[in-house]
């Protein structure tokens, strides 16, 4: 078996950004895409400063948490451990990019050069439209390997077979090598040298590994990473909000979880009063829109049925899968006013509400959305979403005479779930820590959430639970505001709350003879 | 416009503010870069040259040193430029983020 790896040696590295060019030039990236880059830390205040460079990029992780969530199965990992990305298969869905925690994916869309407007000659030369609007990382240069492998060659070992980063290292601080080979390079670094990886807490097995200090016998201080909550010139280590789903994959949350929980309400509803199969339509109208939303943002829109490829795995596949049952079971059970139909369409759109609850929990590289929490409290805001809107639908159509009471007890249950589930997700921060950034949205009363809201819509639809004489109003404010609020947080959720890991230094290299210091992990906090 | 955090503090200025640069002779803009590493009395720019063949760079609104001080070849060896320390002044673009 082989295993590549990269050993990067913090006391030697001199943040000259060499392997940043030589990677560049090597695989011709885009303008403002780097799949290796060097980042510059410092700790300490004047005169008493620290600075060290960490080069960073694709890990390859042993558990990769970009592979499984793929629903196209485009990103692979290969029997040496390199993780590969098939440009003709990704339909650009970038859930890879929100999923990796060391931020090593990028989507481009359009051709762009370094100088603007024209492309110059070796870009005009090495242009691969098949790489546009599809996910692309660093590949441990994979063909050089191959190639160089194919003539007797050893990666790490002779440089024609060894990723271009490393090749050009000036200083000797990179080095690749095979893991599983006890006598290779990269082997006798790791068993000499002290040595940490990022983000290790998360669990992906990365596989760059960071030197930072003396010989291994010396015992080795296994402190947990500093949070520096303001970090000073940091900016660009510290966590940001992602870019890659903007409004239109929090559409495809709004909407589906508004439909989808509408359906199954409109169901619930139908067993104690006529069923509105009027809201049936608008559930499945609002899951429709919510997904043609997505699919606008998808980078190769036209290869969308390769969403089908992975539901072995991937919550997204797992998404789309049932959503056929959802419009299939639903569109006949609207045709022909069928119960058994119309629950069967429920329970294959509550199946969707779950899975996009779990596509969230799945994204490991945001940490407000990987938080175990985030599975009840977006199936519990779909259904009290639902609920609310099919309380404005009761009340439009004069069928609040027969169901209003019903419905606004449902809703006060609902939206107090949906409430204490907020909380217990809230307040899970408070021992994983978040990007600071986090905490300011999510309590801002325009992410829907806070408590004033939730008691003054929970008073409302009390109101109009136990009052019959007030019960039109009173509902249909009730039910709107669930909606609203709802929809405010999920779109703050998926648009401004979405910091991305950010990076840590576990270890201050040691510099000369001296010993190493504390670490930093810039702009998070325990919130 | 790389300088000290707390000599930024002093003079109430903030990461990223823009602001103007001025010596004897000439002035130049940029961004405020916060670095403990850095000499309280002291401001970096890596900027030169004005950067006038390439337009991204030029869009990336850096400080250009040619702008404060006119380069001498006399004092310009193989590694750069040693006439690029000149004595200057600061003051925060009002308005401008």
């Amino acid at each position: 078996m082989t295993t590549y790896a990269i050993v990067a040696d913090l006391n030697r590295c001199v943040g000259c950004q060499t392997c940043t060019s030589a990677c560049k030039h090597a695989n011709n990236t885009a303008p403002g895409i780097q799949w290796r880059k060097v980042l510059d830390f410092e700790t300490g205040e004047f005169p008493q400063v620290n600075r060290a460079f960490m080069p960073v990029g694709c890990m390859h992780c042993d558990t990769p948490s970009c592979l499984d969530i793929c629903p196209s199965t485009a990103t692979q990992k290969r029997e040496d451990g390199i993780v590969t990305i098939d440009y003709d298969k990704c339909i650009g869905c970038a859930y890879c990019a929100v999923s990796c925690p060391y931020q090593a994916r990028f989507r481009v869309d359009s051709p762009s050069s370094a100088y603007g407007g024209k492309a110059m000659r070796h870009e005009a030369m090495r242009e691969d439209p098949g790489r546009l609007g599809v996910s692309q990382k660093c590949t441990l240069c994979v063909d050089r390997i191959d190639e160089g492998r194919a003539q007797g060659l050893v990666p790490g070992v002779d440089m024609a077979a060894t990723p271009a980063c490393v090749a050009s290292c000036i200083s000797g601080a990179l080095q690749m090598g095979d893991l599983d080979d006890p006598d290779s390079n990269v082997s006798t670094l790791l068993r000499e040298k002290r040595h940490f990886r990022m983000h290790e807490e998360l669990g992906n097995g990365p596989n760059i590994f960071y030197l930072y200090d003396g010989k291994i016998e010396d015992v080795a201080p296994t402190e947990t990473v500093p949070m520096v909550s303001e970090p000073v010139g940091l900016a660009a280590v510290s966590p940001r909000v992602q870019t890659n789903w903007d409004w239109r994959a929090a559409a495809n949350f709004v909407f589906g979880g508004t439909g989808t929980g509408l359906f199954a309400m409109t169901m619930l509803a139908g067993q104690f009063a006529p069923v509105m199969w009027l809201a049936t339509l608008l559930a499945m109208i609002l899951v429709a829109v919510g997904l043609f939303c997505v699919w606008l943002e998808i980078g190769r829109p036209w290869r969308f049925l390769n969403v089908f490829l992975n539901a072995r795995t991937s919550w997204m596949s797992r998404e789309a899968f049932a959503a056929l049952p959802f419009f299939g079971f639903g569109g006949l059970a609207w045709l022909t006013g069928s119960m058994g139909l119309g629950i069967m369409a429920a329970l294959s759109g509550l199946v969707f509400l779950y899975c996009q609850a779990r596509i969230l929990r799945a994204a490991k590289g945001i940490p407000a959305w990987r938080q175990p929490g985030i599975v009840p409290l977006i199936v519990a805001s779909g259904l009290t979403e639902g609920a609310g809107i099919l309380a404005v639908l009761a009340v439009l159509t004069g069928a609040v005479e027969v169901a209003g009471q019903g419905l606004a007890a449902a809703l006060v249950v609902l939206l107090a779930a949906r409430w204490a589930f907020w909380t217990r997700y809230r307040f899970g921060f408070r021992q994983t820590g978040a990007p600071t950034g986090v905490a300011a949205v999510l309590d801002d009363p325009h992410s829907g959430m806070a408590l004033v809201i939730h008691a003054a819509l929970i008073a409302l639809a009390v109101v109009a639970a136990i009052t019959p004489f007030a019960q039109h109003t009173t509902l249909a404010v009730a039910g709107l505001g669930a909606v609203v609020a709802g929809w405010l947080f999920k779109f703050a959720l998926i648009t401004k709350a979405s910091f991305t890991q950010g990076y840590a230094l576990n270890r201050m290299p040691a510099r000369g003879g001296g010993v190493s210091r504390p670490g930093i992990k810039p702009g998070w906090s325990k919130t | 416009v790389m300088m000290n955090p707390a000599a930024a503090a002093k003079l109430g200025l903030c990461e990223g503010e823009r602001v103007e640069v001025y010596s004897p002779t000439g002035t130049t803009t940029g961004a405020v870069i916060l670095r403990h590493g850095i000499r309280p009395d002291t401001l970096l720019m890596i900027g030169q040259f004005d950067h006038w063949k390439t337009p991204f760079a030029k869009d990336l609104k850096t400080p250009s040193m040619n702008g404060l001080t006119p380069m001498s070849l006399e004092l310009t060896d193989a590694t750069g430029s040693g006439a690029d320390l000149v004595r200057v002044a600061i003051r925060r673009l009002e308005g401008k983020r």
